[in-house]
């Protein structure tokens, strides 16, 4: 728990001089949050890969993208990218340890009010009220909550730093470009083989088998929590910050 | 003398860069200047006490422990100032104060304060807006204050004016007086090294020349005005020869050459700093 509160206060730093960038984060997740809330609806009725696009979106980077851009991951040296606040306090008398909770820290402001907020609003604002009881419903919020814990802290360890071809501004955008397709791709794919989206089928998920889908997302939560620290502090391990 | 640090048969390949194989042992008290071309490796091997990169080879201790093992107490006896800051473009100087200080125990906040004012530096000013030079006044008035045993400074004076230089040489040497402190310093500037330096370390494309006593290197260095014509014979030590100019680096047996040759000389005149490491470099990269 200490080193959760130390890891708090160096957190901390990056938060408080982030007040702007929170503030355009608030904006625009209210936006996509409005956006796929009203649509669900649709969503349900036709299915569409957008939709699950935005909602894992939310659920794994939540806000990230918009930190400011001191911030942001950045061109170290050489084809090395990571996070600057990293390496600064990778120069410091601070533990691995703490600096690695710290960041994820940083992730958990950055994604879980927005993810708290997008189910609160769609229980009030769409359908699913009349789809989930208040017990599936839980379910529902554990098995996303839990998915933004074991797919959303990956993002986080990526400020450890990354090789590789992508680390040029250009470079990047021509992958994430890529990826976003890819993505796309893959949604599409699955509404095809299966009829609907994963969001669908994680409503009927918790309705047909609520206990269990809390038991295994809770379980996941924890493996992934714990993987993606261990995972991070491999890579500060492995990387030169020339 | 116990050691601060130590270096033992470290190495490191960065793509087509090999850095070592590098010795080096820093006792409290003393001033070592990493002295080489560009890329010889100096500001690679500051990074490598850090445990910023892992040697491939060999061992880097600090305070005995090894700085890549389990154990980062170490981490409290060194300081480290690089030549290129990263991470603080975000923070004032008294954002940036208010955090690192609490993370030194022996933090001397009095001395912070002083250089703030000796340097101008404005602390509600967003790091990255100030100017080079006041960025680095302000990392090193970060630095400095931390009282740690170990100091490790990256080029410290390379955007400083005049004026402040001198200031900052006479604060370091004021800052020695305790004399359980050590730096480690990489420099360009001749007149740092000259006025600071205790010990020379030169590095040459990622090769250990040597560790030189600085005033012991500077004695072992002359140029004589020779007079009459210069004899064919290689002279012991000889470095280069220029009309009536002789350098070399064993004066004692280039004067008894003289005497035994009948070879008078007007003057005899030690060479400076800069010229010594010049000599050096390029007597390595001929050889």
């Amino acid at each position: 728990m200490q080193e959760w509160k130390q890891a708090y206060s160096l957190a901390k730093l990056e938060l408080k001089a982030s007040v702007f960038g929170f503030l355009f984060a608030i904006i625009f997740m209210m936006i996509v949050i409005l956006s796929i809330v009203t649509s669900l609806d649709s969503y349900l009725g036709n299915g569409y890969a957008g939709f699950d696009f935005f909602f894992i979106l939310i659920f794994s980077i939540g806000a990230i993208w918009t930190k400011p851009k001191d911030f942001q991951i950045k061109k170290i040296s050489g084809n090395l990218s990571a996070s600057p606040l990293l390496v600064m306090q990778k120069q410091l008398p601070i533990k691995q340890e703490i600096i690695i909770k710290s960041r994820f820290i940083v992730h958990f402001f950055y994604s879980f009010p927005f993810q708290v907020l997008t189910l609160f609003a769609f229980y009030l604002y769409s359908p699913l009220q009349g789809i989930l009881s208040i017990s599936s419903f839980i379910a529902f919020s554990i098995m996303w909550l839990s998915f933004g814990i074991y797919a959303g802290y990956m993002f986080p360890t990526a400020d450890a730093g990354d090789k590789g071809p992508f680390t040029e501004t250009t470079a990047a955008v021509i992958f994430a470009f890529v990826l976003i397709i890819g993505i796309f791709f893959v949604f599409s794919f699955i509404h095809i083989l299966f009829g609907n989206g994963i969001v669908y089928w994680s409503i009927i998920l918790v309705q047909k088998w609520p206990i269990l889908s809390t038991v295994v997302s809770i379980l996941l939560a924890f493996a992934g929590f714990k993987h993606w620290q261990y995972y991070m502090g491999k890579r500060m391990n492995r990387f030169d910050y020339l | 003398m116990n050691r601060i640090a130590e270096i033992s048969q470290a190495e490191k390949t960065i793509d087509d860069f090999h850095l070592g194989p590098i010795n080096i042992e820093i006792k409290p008290g003393t001033i070592t200047a990493l002295v080489g071309n560009n890329g010889s490796g100096k500001s690679t091997l500051l990074k490598l006490l850090m445990n910023l990169a892992k040697p491939d080879k060999g061992n880097i201790r600090i305070s005995e422990k090894l700085v890549f093992g389990p154990d980062e107490s170490w981490k409290t006896q060194v300081s480290y100032q690089p030549q290129t800051v990263i991470g603080w473009n975000a923070f004032t100087g008294n954002t940036l104060k208010e955090f690192i200080s609490p993370l030194y125990p022996d933090w001397d906040d009095s001395l912070f304060t002083k250089m703030a004012k000796l340097f101008d530096i404005p602390l509600n000013k967003r790091f990255g807006k100030l100017s080079q030079g006041v960025q680095q006044k302000l990392n090193l008035a970060l630095t400095v204050p931390r009282n740690t045993p170990l100091v490790l400074l990256d080029e410290p004076t390379s955007f400083m004016d005049i004026p402040s230089k001198k200031h900052f040489i006479d604060l370091l040497a004021d800052w020695m007086d305790d004399g359980n402190r050590a730096i480690v310093m990489t420099s360009h500037q001749s007149a740092d090294i000259m006025k600071l330096a205790d010990y020379l370390y030169v590095l040459q494309g990622g090769k250990m020349i040597g560790t030189y006593e600085k005033d012991e290197l500077i004695g072992s260095y002359l140029q004589y005005w020779m007079k009459g014509e210069m004899p064919a014979l290689p002279i012991p030590g000889e470095l280069s020869r220029e009309h009536q100019r002789l350098i070399t680096c064993s004066p004692e047996a280039a004067e008894a050459f003289f005497q035994e040759n009948d070879l008078t000389f007007t003057s005899a005149v030690p060479l400076d700093l800069e010229e010594i490491i010049s000599l050096l470099l390029t007597e390595r990269k001929e050889r």
